[in-house]
C-alpha cells in the first residue's frame, strides 16, 4: 500500500481533505441569509473551481516559458494537459454557477463581468486547442502555442484585475455588494471554504498528473 | 517570380534565387543600406557580384538604422499594393453606406458607439490580418539571418499602429459626416479611439504573426484574435460611452489609464515573444 508512501502523501491528503468537504459542506451549519439560504453551501463548490482553473493555467504558462527557453516537449506536454484539465474546472465552475444564479438571481446567465470574463476564459483556452489542433509539425506546435499561451494568460489576468473593480457585479465584492470574507464568511464557513480550496486545487493537480503520465505512455506506445 | 519555386534547386541554386528575389523586391537604395549594416561602407560595389555571400553573413546591425529600413519597407510595399489598401478604405465607406442607408440618423448613443466600434474592428482585422504575409514566404529564412526580429516586430507595430490610426480616423470622419456625432465630450473620444486603435494593433500584430505560421489561417486569425482583443475592446467601449455622455476627464481617467497599461502589456508581451515565433 503506497498512500502513505513519501511520494504519495499528498494524494492522500486530497482524498480525505475532499471527502471532509462533501460531507462538511453539506452537514455543517451556515448562516441563513435572505435569498441565499442553503444555496450559499454552493461556495465550497463554485469559488474553488475558478481558483483551481486559474492555478492550472498560471503553472501551464510556467511550463510554456520553460518550453521557450530549453525547447523541451515535456514542458509542452505538461502545459497542454494542465490546460485540458484547466478547460474541465472551467466548465464545471460555469455550471455550478449557473445553477446557483437560477436560484437566487433568477436565470441562467446574467450579463455579469465575472460570468462575461469567464466566458472569454473559455473561449481564449478553447481557441489555444484548436491552434494546437491546426498544427502539424510537432517543435513548431510547442513553440507557437506556447507563444500564444502566455500571451493570452498574462491578458486575460490584466483583464480579469481591471475590469471588475470598474463596473456593477451581481458577485459579493462588487459594486457595492458586500463579499463573502467581510461578515458573511463566519468561522464555521472558513472551516469548511480553505480546506476544500486546497483540496480542489490538489485534484486538479492531480488529474493533471494522472493526464500526463497517459499521453507519456500513449507515445511511447506509438513509436 | 513563381517560376523560381517551380523549378526543382538544390540549396545553393535556392539561396541564389533567393537573393535574386530580395534584390528584385527591394530599391537599390536599400541593397546598398542593407549592404553597408552587414559588410561596411567600404566594399559595398561587390554586391552585384556576390549576392550568396550577402545571405549568411552575421547580423551586424545599427538598430536604428535596421527599424528604420523595416518601417520604410512596409511602408513601400504597401503602397506598391495599394488595391489592398484601397479594399480596406472601400470596406469602412460601405459598411458605414449600409448602416447610413438603414438608419439614416442614429439618435440612440448605444446604438451608434456598437456600429462605429464593430465597423472599427472588423475594418481593423482585415487590415492587419495579413501583415505578416511577405514574411511567410521563403523570404523568410533569408531574413532570419539578416535582422534582429525584434526590430522586425517594432517596425510591423509602429507601421501596424499608424495604419489602424488611420482607418479609425477615417472611419470617425465618414460617421460624423453620415450618422452625425451624438458624442459629447469629442476631444477626449478622439483619445479614445487614438488608444483603442493602438491597442486593437498590437494584439492583431501578435495575433497575424501567430496566424502566419499557420499557412495564414484566416478563420484561425478571427478565433485567435477576438477573444484577446475583448479587454481592449471592452475598456475603450466603456470610455467611449462615458465620454458619449459628456463625462469628464476626472470620469474617464481610470479608463484612458487602463487602455495605456494594456497597451504597454500588449507591446511588451509581443516584442518579448516575437523572436521565439521567428525561431521556429
Amino acid at each position: 500500500m503506497g498512500i502513505f508512501s513519501s511520494k504519495n502523501w499528498w494524494k492522500t491528503v486530497t482524498a480525505i481533505l475532499l471527502i471532509y468537504t462533501v460531507i462538511a459542506g453539506l452537514l455543517i451549519d451556515v448562516p441563513r441569509q435572505v435569498i441565499l439560504y442553503e444555496s450559499i453551501r454552493n461556495l465550497y463548490f463554485h469559488v474553488p473551481m475558478w481558483f483551481t482553473m486559474i492555478f492550472l493555467f498560471l503553472v501551464s504558462m510556467i511550463y510554456s516559458i520553460k518550453n521557450l527557453s530549453n525547447g523541451s516537449m515535456e514542458s509542452d506536454r505538461k502545459a497542454i494537459e494542465l490546460v485540458n484539465t484547466g478547460v474541465i474546472f472551467g466548465i464545471l465552475g460555469i455550471i455550478t454557477g449557473s445553477i446557483w444564479a437560477k436560484f437566487t438571481w433568477g436565470a441562467w446567465w446574467t450579463n455579469d463581468v465575472k460570468l462575461n470574463g469567464s466566458a472569454i476564459t473559455m473561449l481564449i483556452y478553447l481557441a489555444y486547442l484548436v491552434l494546437r489542433g491546426s498544427l502539424e509539425d510537432e517543435q513548431k506546435r510547442a513553440r507557437i502555442s506556447a507563444v500564444y499561451n502566455i500571451f493570452a494568460f498574462v491578458l486575460l489576468i490584466v483583464f480579469i484585475g481591471i475590469l471588475p473593480r470598474m463596473t456593477d457585479s451581481l458577485h459579493p465584492g462588487n459594486g457595492g455588494n458586500p463579499g463573502f470574507n467581510n461578515y458573511d464568511l463566519d468561522d464555521n464557513m472558513k472551516l469548511v471554504f480553505y480546506p476544500a480550496v486546497i483540496s480542489w486545487i490538489l485534484l486538479g493537480w492531480w488529474i493533471s498528473n494522472l493526464r500526463i503520465r497517459k499521453s507519456r505512455i500513449e507515445e511511447k506506445l506509438e513509436s | 517570380m513563381g517560376f523560381f519555386y517551380v523549378y526543382p534547386l538544390n540549396t545553393q541554386d535556392l539561396r541564389k534565387c533567393l537573393a535574386i528575389v530580395i534584390s528584385l523586391s527591394l530599391k537599390p537604395f536599400q541593397q546598398k543600406q542593407l549592404y553597408w549594416q552587414i559588410n561596411g561602407k567600404k566594399n559595398w560595389k561587390r554586391i552585384n557580384k556576390d549576392w550568396i555571400q550577402l545571405i549568411p553573413l552575421p547580423p551586424k546591425s545599427n538598430g536604428l538604422k535596421e527599424f528604420t529600413a523595416l518601417f520604410l519597407k512596409d511602408i513601400k510595399s504597401e503602397y506598391r499594393k495599394r488595391a489592398s489598401l484601397n479594399g480596406i478604405f472601400l470596406y469602412v465607406i460601405s459598411t458605414v453606406f449600409v448602416a447610413y442607408l438603414i438608419f439614416n440618423q442614429i439618435e440612440d448613443l448605444n446604438t451608434w458607439l456598437a456600429l462605429f466600434w464593430i465597423i472599427l474592428i472588423f475594418a481593423s482585422t482585415n487590415a492587419s490580418i495579413h501583415s505578416f504575409r511577405s514574411e511567410s514566404s521563403s523570404e523568410f529564412y533569408y531574413f532570419y539571418g539578416l535582422i534582429n526580429p525584434f526590430h522586425l516586430i517594432l517596425a510591423k507595430l509602429s507601421f501596424n499602429a499608424i495604419l489602424l490610426l488611420i482607418i479609425a480616423l477615417f472611419n470617425y470622419f465618414l460617421f460624423s459626416i453620415l450618422l452625425e456625432n451624438p458624442v459629447e465630450n469629442k476631444s477626449l473620444f478622439l483619445l479614445v479611439i487614438v488608444l483603442g486603435s493602438l491597442g486593437l494593433s498590437a494584439t492583431l500584430t501578435l495575433v497575424s504573426a501567430i496566424a502566419s505560421k499557420t499557412n495564414n489561417n484566416s478563420t484561425l486569425t478571427a478565433i485567435l484574435g477576438f477573444p484577446i482583443l475583448l479587454p481592449t475592446i471592452l475598456t475603450s467601449i466603456k470610455a467611449s460611452m462615458l465620454c458619449g455622455l459628456g463625462f469628464g476627464w476626472e470620469d474617464i481617467s481610470v479608463y484612458i489609464l487602463s487602455l495605456s497599461l494594456l497597451i504597454v502589456v500588449i507591446v511588451a508581451l509581443a516584442s518579448v515573444l516575437f523572436p521565439y515565433l521567428w525561431r521556429s
